[in-house]
């Protein structure tokens, strides 16, 4: 796949908050000059305060209020881009660490809640952890190819970065990989490593996790122990600890035109998706749909103009129109369905508002892995079914 | 503003492109019938024209459906979106070959009808549109459907009726194998079942283009074989499958993913009484085939079925497999032991079921 050079936005829009984390501390004024890496802000609820970073060295211009990927407005701090990618002084932490260091630093260097996209939870240690799962491998959604190169470059970055994961946590870590050089070098390193065979339709991911921790896993993978967590994440978690930087881009696969082609930018945090586009040389058509986070669960918006968040893999556009057809009754997402929880029938119930049957089945097993939807030949948005399911029983449990 | 909801990929929109292949084979079977039947010295082209007349009234009771509801449709729409052809194509194939025309007309109006728009229209059947229009014909209609004196002056016959003999006889049916592989040679009760072989290679191609599920055909034809070869041996395993509509439900009927269940393993057990049920009537029914009752029967047991499905693991679907295989080996003991003494009684105690199911 084509890798992009990183991107020079002429000027970046920094989401101050975001829905979980309503609040901020501004650190800095307008007209003030920033660095790439400084500490602008400080977002926080009632539980916690994370710190938000300049992506680019240049002069704050203002604080506006945009549309975020979920279509709700957020602030956003302007920052115009001098391009001299000044960077703050690093701050590495030294040797010796204990557990509780690295977890500071890490909340420090805003790596905790990077990629949560899908079963990727937080790195959030606070909870009983048994297990760290990182995905490493190459092919992430069977279509969507990872970039091989970052990969290759990073390897020991990234063998490393699960390794001080082991020592944050003080848990077992366990790498999926699909290359066997990698998972030597991985099990020279003292970490546990897990070969997969990822295959499109599969839910392979789902079925790693299972065999590593001997159950169904839920939707929420933090409450049965687990931290899941993926090969950027474990690179950030390197920089943040030995080098002493925070997390200022990320890598998107960018997919263009209903994924016919795919482009890896590495983007500043705060790049909107249309500068993204505009850095691929690509322009959608007019009535595009745009979107953000995982082509099989995430969100969508009618224009580009929106921030491209951190914790988005996949972002793109596609022009395609979905029309419907009527259930077949084939049985495709049924098979396909990790956790065996039967979409279509729970779609027929819920489809009739047939309570008892929605109660009989385990609708809240479902991980939201959308390849129910994504094997449909009708184009149904089978998932969302289930997600209306799985809202009626809760309201119902509650 | 958000627009729409992830996915915003599919694997492949195929839902008319399957259905279109499935009226493609229905097509493919009908020419090739029709030269099959030219070359046994039957007058073949009476296919072609019962086929191309249960099109139009299919469309036509569709269309007309659709008027006095008012919600009209195009023509082409109820043809390209709403697949009006299909269901009219497998009646005509399913009625023999000297059908009148105006048996297929009906049969054509109560399958699409009843069977379909009654229902809500594609998509939403519960019983399998053309088993129930050419039930109704065989029900209603039986001497039509019974071979006339003209063709029997021929010594015509059909090779279900010498099989359904020889079963009552306990003897093997004795009729060449390899003709009903082939085609070509025999005069067919359904006048699609000519040959084995163009159902077969119809199979193949549905399953290999993944139109069809392979496992719910294959599942059935090795369940009616496997049943009839511990009742009476290889030869007669063969014997059930190529005599009469084994094949041809296997790949239009069974198959039909609309009236079968909606998990994998429920479908191999819907395929596995659909079997049984079938060659129950042939041993010890009064009818001659058991294709179509079998086919209702495992529709009235679909939702039944889909209701109590639960997960699709990979421990249950072996956990299916095995009590399918059980199914399938008891119940060719069972019928072993009991063809020969009870089999008056059997008999009418499948009937009332059968009647009661319809
Ligand atoms: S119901 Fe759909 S989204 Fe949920 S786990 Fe099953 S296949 Fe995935
Ligand atoms: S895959 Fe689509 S058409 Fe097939 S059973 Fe599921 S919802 Fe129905």
């Amino acid at each position: 796949m084509q890798k992009q050079q990183s991107l020079r936005p002429s000027s970046v829009s920094i989401p101050l908050h975001n829905p979980t984390t309503k609040y901020y501390d501004l650190n800095v004024a307008v007209g003030e000059r920033v660095l790439v890496g400084q500490k602008i802000a400080v977002r926080y609820n009632q539980e916690v305060r994370l710190p938000v970073f300049s992506s680019v060295s240049g002069i704050v211009r203002s604080v506006d209020s945009l549309e975020y990927v979920n279509g709700i407005s957020m602030d956003h701090l302007v920052i115009d881009n001098d391009a001299k990618e000044e960077q703050v002084k690093a701050r590495p932490l030294l040797k010796p660490y204990t557990a509780q260091m690295l977890r500071t630093q890490l909340v420090d260097m805003g790596v905790e809640g990077l990629d949560q996209n899908g079963l990727y939870t937080s790195l959030d240690f606070t909870n009983n952890i048994n297990q760290v799962i990182v995905n490493a491998v190459y092919e992430n959604a069977g279509f969507v190819k990872e970039d091989v190169q970052f990969f290759e470059t990073h390897q020991d970055a990234l063998i490393k970065g699960c390794y001080l994961l082991a020592e944050a946590s003080l848990k077992p870590v366990t790498v999926l990989t699909n290359q066997r050089s990698f998972a030597t070098k991985c099990q020279q390193a003292g970490l546990q490593v897990r070969l997969v065979r990822p295959r499109a339709n599969k839910a392979w991911q789902v079925e790693a996790i299972a065999s590593i921790i001997k159950q169904q896993p839920p939707y929420d993978l933090l409450s049965v122990g687990v931290i899941y967590t993926n090969a950027h994440t474990a690179k950030a978690v390197y920089d943040a600890i030995e080098l002493g930087v925070p997390v200022t881009s990320t890598e998107v696969v960018v997919l263009l035109d209903d994924a016919k082609q795919q482009r890896i930018v590495e983007t500043k945090i705060g790049t909107t998706l249309a500068d993204v586009l505009a850095g691929a040389n690509a322009s959608a058509q007019q009535d595009a749909t745009y979107f953000s986070g995982n082509v099989l669960s995430g969100s969508s918006m009618k224009s580009g103009e929106f921030v491209v968040h951190a914790d988005a893999s996949t972002v793109g556009y596609t022009s395609s129109v979905i029309e419907e057809d009527v259930c077949i009754k084939c049985g495709l997402c049924n098979d396909v369905c990790p956790v065996g929880i039967l979409p279509q029938n729970i779609m027929d119930s819920e489809i009739r508002e047939a309570e008892d049957r929605i109660y009989s089945y385990s609708v809240d097993q479902c991980v939201e892995c959308g390849l129910c939807s994504y094997v449909c030949p009708s184009e149904i948005n089978v998932l969302e079914w289930v997600r209306r399911a799985k809202r009626r029983v809760a309201r119902g449990v509650e | 503003m958000a627009t729409r909801k992830a996915p915003f990929r599919y694997a492949a929109k195929k839902t008319n492109k399957m259905m279109w292949l499935i009226q493609a084979a229905l097509v493919i079977n009908v020419i090739a019938s029709t030269v099959l039947y030219t070359i046994a010295g039957f007058d073949g082209l009476r296919l072609l024209i019962s086929a191309s007349l249960a099109v139009v009234v299919g469309v036509v009771t569709e269309y007309v459906f659709y008027r006095s509801w008012k919600r009209p449709k195009s023509v082409g729409y109820l043809i390209l979106q709403k697949h009006a052809a299909m269901i009219p194509l497998m009646v005509a194939l399913l009625l023999p070959l000297h059908a009148p025309l105006y048996l297929v007309a009906v049969s054509t109006v109560v399958a699409v009808w009843i069977g379909k728009l009654v229902f809500g229209g594609f998509g939403y059947s519960i019983f399998q549109n053309a088993t129930v229009g050419v039930l109704f014909a065989y029900v209603s209609f039986a001497p039509q459907i019974a071979l006339t004196p003209a063709l029997i002056g021929q010594e015509v016959f059909y090779p279900i009726d010498v099989l359904k003999q020889a079963l009552f006889n306990n003897e093997l049916s004795g009729l060449d194998m390899t003709s009903l592989l082939l085609g070509g040679e025999y005069y067919t009760i359904a006048a699609g079942a000519m040959s084995g072989l163009v159902l077969i290679v119809l199979w193949v191609i549905l399953s290999a283009t993944r139109t069809i599920d392979w496992l719910i055909g294959a599942t059935y034809v090795a369940s009616v074989f496997a049943i009839a070869t511990i009742v009476g041996g290889t030869e007669l395993g063969i014997e059930m499958i190529l005599t009469g509509m084994v094949l041809f439900a296997a790949v239009f009927l069974v198959s039909d993913p609309i009236t079968s269940p909606t998990t994998r393993n429920m479908k191999i057990l819907y395929a596995v009484i659909v079997a049984l049920v079938t060659v129950l009537i042939r041993i010890l029914g009064n009818n001659t085939e058991g294709v179509l009752f079998a086919i209702l029967f495992g529709n009235v047991l679909t939702p039944y079925m889909n209701r109590n499905a639960r997960s699709g693991t990979l421990r249950t679907f072996i956990q299916t497999a095995a009590i399918a295989i059980v199914i399938t080996v008891t119940s060719g003991y069972v019928l072993l032991q009991m063809r020969q003494p009870v089999a008056e009684e059997l008999n009418t105690t499948v009937e009332v079921l059968i009647d009661e199911t319809l």
